[in-house]
């Protein structure tokens, strides 16, 4: 029988997975999808949770926003990589350092 | 119905903003102006109709209406955004729309043809909502909201002409400093609150009453005297004075608006509010503190050349007459101060704008004089300002000196060791009229020194010299009329109370009934209900300002005719100096050349902030950041910087060519290889979200672990 | 039996869509593997009776983030195969990290007990939409204008700043 453990379980390896993304790329984009490993495993949490019968649909709601949140996210992001690119000329996010110490 | 009117009428201005902000480009250059004017005059009239209701409910005595609505909750205590309301309210809340009506509608004249009009008015806006927020709040900590809001607005403002250096100095020199005054207040209001468990004014004082001070007499004190410093930064006293003169950056109807009509008057507006709990060591406190300002700007603005500053140091000068009478109980005289000064400063300061346009932006009166038949109704109203603030009888200014001047009168009568509180308002009266008539006559009379200047010079336009009559009304009719509440035994041993009249009357209805100062005398604890007996007052020195009645009629009277002698002493000076020429003003300042030198540098308290404070804030921010530097780059960064240095220095010294190149070849290598550490280190996204993540995970681990490592 | 088959087979490959997109360097592949995780997601959905969140996730994320994301992909990337590697000390640092996380949230985890209410919620779409609509009017409300200044932002960031055809250049 699965339980909810092992959801969360795989919750969190997403999670995990989703940060050695965002931080070994150094591609803008793949840090987005680094971004949305980590959305799914929230979602995931969420999820597991409610059909679990804990907190009643509240947690399938959450998720909904979550991906709405998650969609806009998107949008925004790649237009501000779009710009960063027009800027800079590359996509590396490492060139991205004129704040620098 | 009042609180309700006086809501609608404080949230005209922040709707002006709210279209302003998002629209005013658009609108452009009347229609922001009219916008913003209008809704102010509008609010004004809220202002008026609820004023005159006020009076017909109300036949002396204090009455409060008050309106709360729960805000936040901490714990299971509600902290009330309220709103309250008693005739000090009504008479701040009409006098600050009126003024700042009359300053709107100058201002779309004043202001005609600037690339920013729009965002001026949005600004302004601003301004008008979050003043009279202040004036409506019911607790320190809606107080200490729009004060800070107060204070950015007049931050922007001030630097509103952002391109000029100065201006922008200048903001951030204003907002500097009151962040002093700021602090000091919010560890007052900490202090209340710790105290009282309440920030509710009326909360706090019935707390106090009650003794939660009760053997704690130097907390109250201090917290008395911090909650004062929060008016003596926004009201620019005496050691927190050196924002206020370079304010004048700003644009003029700014300078008259908020620099002196109404958010430098909300420090004297919020001691009078905290009246009832300063300990009478903190009122001594408050009231030398007006006594220096007020002696040491009346000096300052004598030597004053710029037109704006002169106007500048006198309302520095008439903020301390008013925190003087605070601090010695005069109360009402000095909130009726506020009141007629707020009128006649803003008439003098949108003079002055007035002069400044039409002389197109000369400020110095040196290259002024004869101006006059150019442009007569500025100069008459800017007379009409000058006797007003000089004291001339019959005008409002002279109706609120006289009984400011009578309660210090009574104060230094009881109080005889304090007797230099009484001589130094005295004397600064007759500085007043001195440099005020100094001003007027060098501006509108005397010689025309500057032919350029005079050649050019003109009338404003209708849209300026309409608020400038208008003010001119105000500023004579203001004071008319008013008289006390006076009590009188009755047959049958009780005490009635007639109700005062006019402004002052009015002010009188709100004067608190019960003060710690007045606690500490003869007065029952269970403390008596219409006004104080007049032992109690005396006790204290609050010798019941302008009182008719016994022996306090005698100073009412003897400081009348101090304060007309002293004004006439100022104006036959001033008049021998620079108008028949007795005088010679070189000369005088020759001879006093140590003096003249002093006060032309006002002291020296910017050089001394400068050597001092602002050092030391320079010296910290140094070592922050050589601190900074330390942790960020890495230890092989600065070791390499520490060699260039070193072989710099030898190859300087030495200047050999062949050591040089050798060293300064090290040098490099040494500060390539800093380079690469640096590189490593910071500027990057990803170095962020590891390091953060890397916390979190120790956090998340420890956690985890805990289970099974206990 | 079929349910926790069907339970690892999308588990496992979520987490090897993970493992692909850490080992590849070129980005449409990583972008293609995304839509995997994203598809297997919605199976643990569908798994779990959140058929609608299913059907949600699949439409909205697989169709519409990730297309959006290999279009990011062809709009910027003119070398498609950018190799953009991490620094070795990176990978190690971040190596610890993420096996800290991973068994500090899987400690957490065993070690927790949850208690289940007595009925689970209902998986019928209609009480979802009563319960979206009902009492998350105001939120859902709120995610609608969220979206429109996303929509706005987006294009207001994204537009060219230099047109790049003229007007009268473009064919009648």
């Amino acid at each position: 029988m699965i339980e909810l453990q092992h959801y969360l379980i795989l919750s969190a390896a997403l999670l995990v997975l989703g940060l050695v993304i965002i931080v070994s790329k150094r591609n803008a984009i793949a840090i987005l999808i680094g971004v949305e490993f980590i959305l799914n495993a929230a979602n995931l949490n969420v999820v597991a949770f409610s059909s679990q019968g804990i907190g009643g649909l509240d947690g399938q709601t959450a998720a909904i926003f979550l991906i709405v949140i998650a969609a806009t996210e998107a949008a925004v992001a790649l237009a501000i990589f779009l710009n960063f690119y027009n800027i800079i000329a590359t996509i590396d996010v490492d060139r991205g350092d004129k704040l620098r110490g | 119905m009042i609180p309700y009117a006086l809501i609608i009428a404080w949230l005209l201005p922040l709707g002006g903003f709210a279209v302003l902000v998002f629209f005013g480009r658009r609108i452009g250059e009347p229609g922001a102006g009219i916008l913003a004017a209008g809704l102010m005059i509008a609010s004004a009239a809220i202002a008026l109709v609820s004023g005159f209701n006020w009076l017909g409910l109300n036949t002396g005595g204090a009455t409060t209406l008050s309106l709360k609505i729960p805000w936040i909750y901490i714990g299971d205590q509600a902290m009330d955004f309220g709103v309250r309301v008693d005739s000090l309210t009504i008479v701040m809340f009409t006098m600050v729309t009126v003024v700042a009506s009359s300053i709107f509608v100058y201002s779309v004249g004043y202001m005609h043809g600037d690339k920013r009009f729009a965002r001026f008015f949005t600004y302004l806006s601003l301004f008008g909502f979050s003043m009279l927020g202040l004036v409506l709040a019911d607790s320190l900590l809606g107080l200490f909201i729009f004060w800070e809001l107060v204070g950015v607005c007049s931050y922007f403002l001030i630097g509103f002409w952002f391109e000029k250096q100065s201006a922008s100095d200048a903001a951030k020199k204003a907002f500097i400093v009151n962040r002093v005054g700021d602090f000091l207040f919010i560890v007052g209001i900490a202090t209340m609150f710790s105290m009282t468990g309440n920030l509710t004014l009326e909360g706090i004082f019935a707390k106090v009453r009650e003794g939660a001070f009760a053997g704690h007499d130097t907390l109250l004190t201090f917290a008395g005297i911090c909650l004062f410093f929060g008016a003596v930064g926004k009201s620019a006293q005496f050691p927190l004075h050196v924002w206020l003169p370079d304010a004048m950056e700003g644009p003029t109807p700014v300078s008259a608006l908020i620099h002196a009509a109404t958010m430098v008057a909300a420090g004297v507006y919020l001691v009078g509010r905290i009246f009832p709990i300063l300990t009478v060591p903190a009122l001594h406190f408050i009231a030398y503190i007006g006594a220096i300002t007020l002696f040491g700007s009346a000096l300052i603005a004598i030597v004053m050349t710029d037109i704006k500053r002169v106007l500048a140091y006198s309302t520095i000068s008439q903020l301390g007459y008013m925190i003087l009478s605070l601090g010695i109980g005069g109360w009402v005289a000095g909130l009726f101060h506020l009141i007629t000064h707020a009128c006649f400063k803003a008439l003098l300061f949108l003079g002055s704008g007035s002069v400044i346009h039409g002389c197109n932006g000369e400020q110095d009166i040196r290259k002024m004089g004869k101006l006059h038949a150019k442009m007569p109704i500025t100069s008459i109203t800017f007379l009409v300002a000058t006797l007003a603030i000089s004291g001339v009888p019959f005008l409002s200014g002279a109706y609120s000196k006289d009984a400011m001047l009578s309660a210090m009168l009574g104060f230094s009568w009881v109080h005889r060791a304090h007797w230099v509180l009484f001589l130094v308002p005295a004397v600064g009266a007759a500085i007043t009229a001195f440099y005020m008539m100094r001003l007027y006559l060098l501006v509108f009379h005397t010689s025309a020194r500057d032919h350029h200047v005079h050649d050019h010079a003109h009338e404003s336009p209708r849209v300026m010299w309409l608020p400038l009559a208008f003010l001119a009304v105000l500023t004579v009719s203001i004071g008319w009329f008013g008289s006390l509440p006076q009590q009188h035994q009755g047959a049958s041993g009780e005490t009635a109370v007639a109700a005062g009249s006019g402004l002052i009357g009015l002010i009188a209805d709100a004067q608190p009934q019960w003060a710690v100062s007045r606690q500490s005398s003869n007065a029952p604890h269970g403390d008596p209900p219409a006004p104080p007996p007049e032992g109690a007052r005396a006790e204290t020195g609050a010798a019941s300002a302008g009182s008719h009645e016994g022996s306090h009629g005698g100073f009412h009277l003897a400081a009348t005719v101090i304060a007309t002698g002293a004004m006439a002493l100022g104006f036959l000076l001033a008049f021998l100096t620079y108008s028949f020429g007795v005088i010679s003003p070189e000369q005088t300042t020759r001879r006093l050349q140590p003096v003249y030198r002093l006060l032309v540098n006002k002291f020296y308290f910017d050089e001394l902030y400068r050597a001092t404070v602002v050092a030391f804030v320079l010296k910290l921010a140094a070592f922050g950041r050589w601190f900074d530097r330390k942790i960020l780059d890495g230890i092989a960064d600065g070791s390499a910087r520490w060699v260039t240095r070193t072989a710099f220095f030898s190859g300087l010294t030495l200047d050999n060519k062949g050591v040089d190149g050798a060293v300064n070849g090290a040098a490099e290598l040494a500060f390539a290889s800093g380079n690469i550490v640096r590189k490593g280190q910071t500027g990057r996204i990803r170095t962020y979200v590891l390091t953060m993540a890397t916390l979190v995970a120790a956090v998340v681990f420890y956690i985890g672990m805990y289970h099974y490592i206990y | 039996m079929i349910k926790p088959l069907f339970f690892y087979i999308f588990a496992l490959s979520s987490v090897a869509a993970g493992v692909a997109i850490i080992a590849s360097t070129n980005i449409v592949r990583m972008a293609y593997w995304l839509i995997g995780m994203l598809l297997s997601v919605a199976g643990l959905y569908f798994l779990q009776g959140a058929y609608f969140l299913g059907v949600i996730q699949i439409i909205v994320y697989a169709g519409g983030v990730a297309v959006l994301m290999v279009f990011g992909v062809m709009l910027t990337s003119q070398r498609v195969a950018a190799q953009l590697r991490p620094r070795r000390w990176e990978v190690l640092w971040l190596l610890v990290t993420a096996a800290m996380l991973l068994t500090g949230i899987v400690a957490t985890l065993l070690d927790a007990r949850w208690s289940p209410e007595e009925a689970a919620a209902s998986n019928n779409v209609a009480d979802f939409g009563i319960h979206l609509l009902g009492k998350f009017v105001g939120p859902f409300e709120l995610a609608s204008i969220l979206l429109l200044i996303a929509l706005l932002g987006a294009a207001y960031l994204a537009r060219p700043k230099v047109p790049t055809v003229k007007p009268e250049d473009t064919p009648k």
